[in-house]
C-alpha cells in the first residue's frame, strides 16, 4: 500500500474554490463520471461538504476565502471505469487564501513553514490560473514589425468586458501592455514568477536540483488549470490550453519543460459552471439546467484537444497521469 | 493522505489536498530571491563552475536596464534564436523589481553599498535534439556605475575588491551610451569608458585565461540616425568595419590595445527600453562563449575541495545548515 498526495495552488481569484464547489455539487448530481461518492464511508457530518457547493447551488461564486473562513471537506470516493476502477480514496480538501502565495513571493521571511514543507513533499500538483485574473508579467514595448502575437493585454483574442467579472480585494486585473504604473498604483507580483518561484521552493524541498528530474517510478505530476476558461473568446478557446500558456506565461512554461518531463505535465482549460454567474441572464439558464454546464479541455495523447463535462478530469490526471484521463 | 491499494485490494485511500498552512511560525524561504553576492555562489557550483558575465560601465549608461530588459524578453518568450530556455533564477525577486522598475519608466541607480552583487539565470541548452540535459549558471553582475568608475581610475582604491570578480569573469561587457557619445561634449564619455577597457585589459593581463572583452553602445533609439540602423555588432570587433558615427576615438583605441593584447573583443550596439532591440543577440552571442569555456582557475571565493561536484548536493546541504 502506499501513500500519496496532492497539492492545489493558486494565487488569489484562481479559481480554486469554484472548481471545489462546482466538482462537489458535480458529484451530488451525478456530473462527474471518473469519480463517484463511496456510499459504504459517507461521512456523517456533511456540513462541510453542503458549505462548499452551497455557492453554485445558489448560483454564486464562492466570495474571496478569508483566513478565518478555512475549513476542511473530506469527500469519500470512488474510481468508476478504466483500469482503476473501483479504487477508492478520501479527498481531504481545505481553502485557503490564495494572497499566501505572493506574500511568500515578496516577503519570503517567514510563511515557508513546516505545512508548506510537507505540502512541497506532495506527489502531484495542481497549479491553477485564471486567464483574466492574473498579474502579468510586464513586457517592454514591442518594435512594430510581424512577429508572433504579444503577450498580455494586447491580445484582441481576450475578453471585451472588462467590466464582467468583479475582482476580490487585492487582485488587479491585468493592465494593457501600454500603461505605465503610476506611484498609486498596487504593485503585484506577476503570476508566472509567484509559480515558478514556488515550484523552484518546491523542488529544493525534494531535493532536486534544477533540471534535475524525480525518479521514474514516482513523477512528480503538475498539472496547469486555465481556469474561466468560458470567458476566453473563440479562437483561445479552440486552441490547445499549451499554447495559451506558452504565449501568456512563457516563463513558466520554459520552466516546466526544463524540469519535468514531458509526461508530468499537462495544461487543461477549465470552465467550472460554464459561464459568468454575475450575469442573471446565464445564472437563471445555470440553475434551470439538468445537464452539467461545466467543461474541461485537454490535449490527448493522440495530439488532438479533448473536451469533457467532467471536473474531476484534472484530479484523476494527477493521480494517476494520463491513464486516469483514456480519451474518451 | 492517499494510500493506493494493490491491485487485489481494496482498501480506502487518502489523498489530501491542502490549499493553505495553518498560521505561519517565521520560517524564511529557501532563499531570498535577492541579488547573489560575490563569494556565495556555493550551491550553484555544485553542479558545474557558473559563468560570471561582468557588466561594467559608468553611472546611467543602462547596466541594470539592461539586465532587466534581458529577462523580461525572456521571460515573455522573445527567444528569437537564442538555443536556450530558462530553467531556474536564484534571483527572481531582484528580477522582479528591476522588471517592475524598468516599467515604471525608471530603473534608478544601482547603490554604491550593495558593492558586488549578481543575478542569478539557470539556462538550457537547446539543439534540433531538444533540450539538453545541461544546466548553464549564469551570473550577471549588477555593480554601481560609480564603483566601476572609481576603479578605472585606481585598481588599487576603495573599489578594487567591489571589481575583484572581473578578473574571474567568462566575458566583459563594457557599456557606452551613445546619447553621451553623440554631442559635441562626448569626449568626456568616450575618455572614461575607455579608461574602463584599459583596466579590463591590464587586470586580464595575468589572468589564468582570457573572457571577450564586448564594448556595448546603449541607447541607440536616442541618436536617430543609430536608431534607423539598428541593432548592429562586429565581432570580432574590426576598425575598418567600425560604422559608430560618435566621437569615440579613445574607445576605438582601447579596443585595438586590447586586441593587440590577444583578447578577443567586439562591439554591439543596442537598446533596452523602452523597446528591447538588439539584447536577446548579444546575450546569444555571451551565451555561446561563456557556454564553451572550460578550463578555468579556481575561483578565488572559498569553496572546499569536499564540496566539488563530487559531493552529492544532500550532503552538501547538510554542510552548511
Amino acid at each position: 500500500m502506499s501513500n500519496r498526495t496532492l497539492t492545489v495552488l493558486g494565487v488569489t481569484g484562481s479559481g480554486k474554490s469554484t472548481w471545489i464547489g462546482a466538482l462537489t455539487d458535480g458529484l451530488y448530481r451525478g456530473h462527474v463520471s471518473r469519480v463517484v461518492f463511496d456510499d459504504a464511508r459517507w461521512p456523517e457530518d456533511t456540513t462541510g461538504i453542503n458549505r462548499v457547493r452551497s455557492y453554485v447551488q445558489r448560483g454564486l461564486f464562492p466570495g474571496h476565502t478569508a483566513e478565518e473562513m478555512r475549513s476542511v471537506i473530506e469527500l469519500p470516493l470512488l474510481i468508476q471505469g478504466g483500469r482503476r476502477s473501483d479504487e477508492t480514496f478520501t479527498l481531504k480538501l481545505s481553502d485557503y487564501d490564495g494572497e499566501l502565495i505572493e506574500k511568500l513571493f515578496r516577503e519570503r521571511t517567514r510563511g515557508w513553514d513546516n505545512a508548506w514543507e510537507r505540502r512541497a513533499r506532495a506527489d502531484s500538483f495542481l497549479l491553477f490560473v485564471r486567464h483574466d485574473f492574473t498579474q502579468a508579467l510586464r513586457s517592454l514595448a514591442r518594435p512594430a514589425e510581424p512577429g508572433p502575437p504579444r503577450p498580455d493585454d494586447a491580445d484582441p483574442m481576450m475578453s471585451s468586458s472588462p467590466d464582467e467579472f468583479t475582482p476580490p480585494p487585492n487582485v488587479s486585473r491585468r493592465a494593457p501592455e501600454t500603461e505605465r504604473l503610476k506611484p498609486e498604483d498596487p504593485r503585484y507580483v506577476p503570476t508566472s514568477l509567484a509559480l515558478v518561484e514556488l515550484l523552484q521552493w518546491i523542488r529544493r524541498e525534494r531535493n532536486l536540483m534544477p533540471i534535475e528530474m524525480s525518479p521514474p517510478d514516482r513523477p512528480l505530476r503538475v498539472g496547469i488549470v486555465l481556469t474561466a476558461w468560458d470567458s476566453i473568446k473563440a479562437p483561445w478557446r479552440e486552441a490547445p490550453p499549451e499554447d495559451y500558456l506558452a504565449q501568456h506565461h512563457a516563463i513558466l512554461k520554459d520552466f516546466l519543460a526544463c524540469n519535468f518531463r514531458e509526461n508530468e505535465v499537462r495544461v487543461f482549460a477549465m470552465s467550472a459552471v460554464g459561464g459568468n454567474l454575475e450575469d442573471k441572464t446565464y445564472r437563471d439558464r445555470y440553475l434551470e439546467a439538468e445537464s452539467p454546464m461545466s467543461w474541461v479541455r485537454w490535449t490527448g495523447t493522440h495530439g488532438r484537444v479533448v473536451q469533457t463535462e467532467d471536473l474531476s478530469v484534472p484530479l484523476c490526471w494527477a493521480l494517476y497521469g494520463d491513464d486516469g484521463i483514456a480519451d474518451d | 493522505m492517499l494510500r493506493l491499494p494493490l491491485r487485489a485490494e481494496k482498501t480506502p485511500v487518502d489523498l489530501e489536498v491542502e490549499l493553505d498552512p495553518p498560521p505561519a511560525d517565521d520560517t524564511a524561504a529557501p532563499w531570498s530571491g535577492a541579488h547573489v553576492r560575490y563569494g556565495n555562489f556555493e550551491e550553484l557550483a555544485l553542479r558545474a563552475m557558473p559563468k560570471l558575465v561582468a557588466v561594467l560601465g559608468l553611472q546611467d549608461t543602462g547596466k541594470t536596464s539592461l539586465l532587466a530588459s534581458l529577462f523580461l524578453e525572456l521571460a515573455n518568450g522573445q527567444y528569437g534564436d537564442l538555443p536556450y530556455r530558462f530553467a531556474s533564477s536564484r534571483t527572481l525577486l531582484a528580477f522582479d523589481q528591476l522588471a517592475l522598475r524598468a516599467n515604471e519608466g525608471d530603473v534608478g541607480h544601482t547603490p554604491v553599498e550593495s558593492g558586488s552583487q549578481f543575478l542569478h539565470l539557470g539556462m538550457r541548452p537547446l539543439s534540433e535534439r531538444g533540450l539538453e540535459p545541461r544546466h548553464v549558471d549564469v551570473l550577471f553582475s549588477d555593480i554601481a556605475g560609480e564603483l566601476t568608475e572609481q576603479w578605472s581610475q585606481n585598481a588599487a582604491g576603495e573599489a578594487a575588491e567591489a571589481l575583484a570578480f572581473v578578473r574571474q569573469s567568462n566575458a566583459v561587457l563594457v557599456l557606452a551610451d551613445v546619447e553621451r557619445l553623440a554631442p559635441a561634449g562626448g569626449r568626456e564619455h568616450d575618455g572614461k569608458v575607455a579608461d574602463i577597457l584599459r583596466r579590463v585589459g591590464t587586470v586580464l593581463r595575468d589572468a589564468p585565461h582570457r573572457p571577450d572583452v564586448l564594448l556595448v553602445f546603449t541607447k541607440i533609439d536616442r541618436v536617430p540616425q543609430l536608431l534607423e540602423e539598428g541593432p548592429c555588432s562586429t565581432v570580432p570587433f574590426n576598425e575598418t568595419a567600425w560604422k559608430m558615427p560618435l566621437r569615440a576615438g579613445s574607445i576605438r583605441a582601447a579596443m585595438l590595445a586590447l586586441k593587440r593584447q590577444g583578447v578577443e573583443v567586439g562591439a554591439f550596439s543596442l537598446s533596452s527600453r523602452p523597446v528591447a532591440r538588439g539584447v536577446v543577440g548579444l546575450f546569444r552571442h555571451v551565451l555561446a562563449r561563456v557556454d564553451r569555456c572550460t578550463s578555468l582557475a579556481r575561483p578565488t571565493w572559498s569553496i572546499e575541495p569536499e564540496t566539488s561536484s563530487l559531493m552529492t548536493y544532500t550532503a552538501a546541504r547538510k554542510e552548511w545548515e
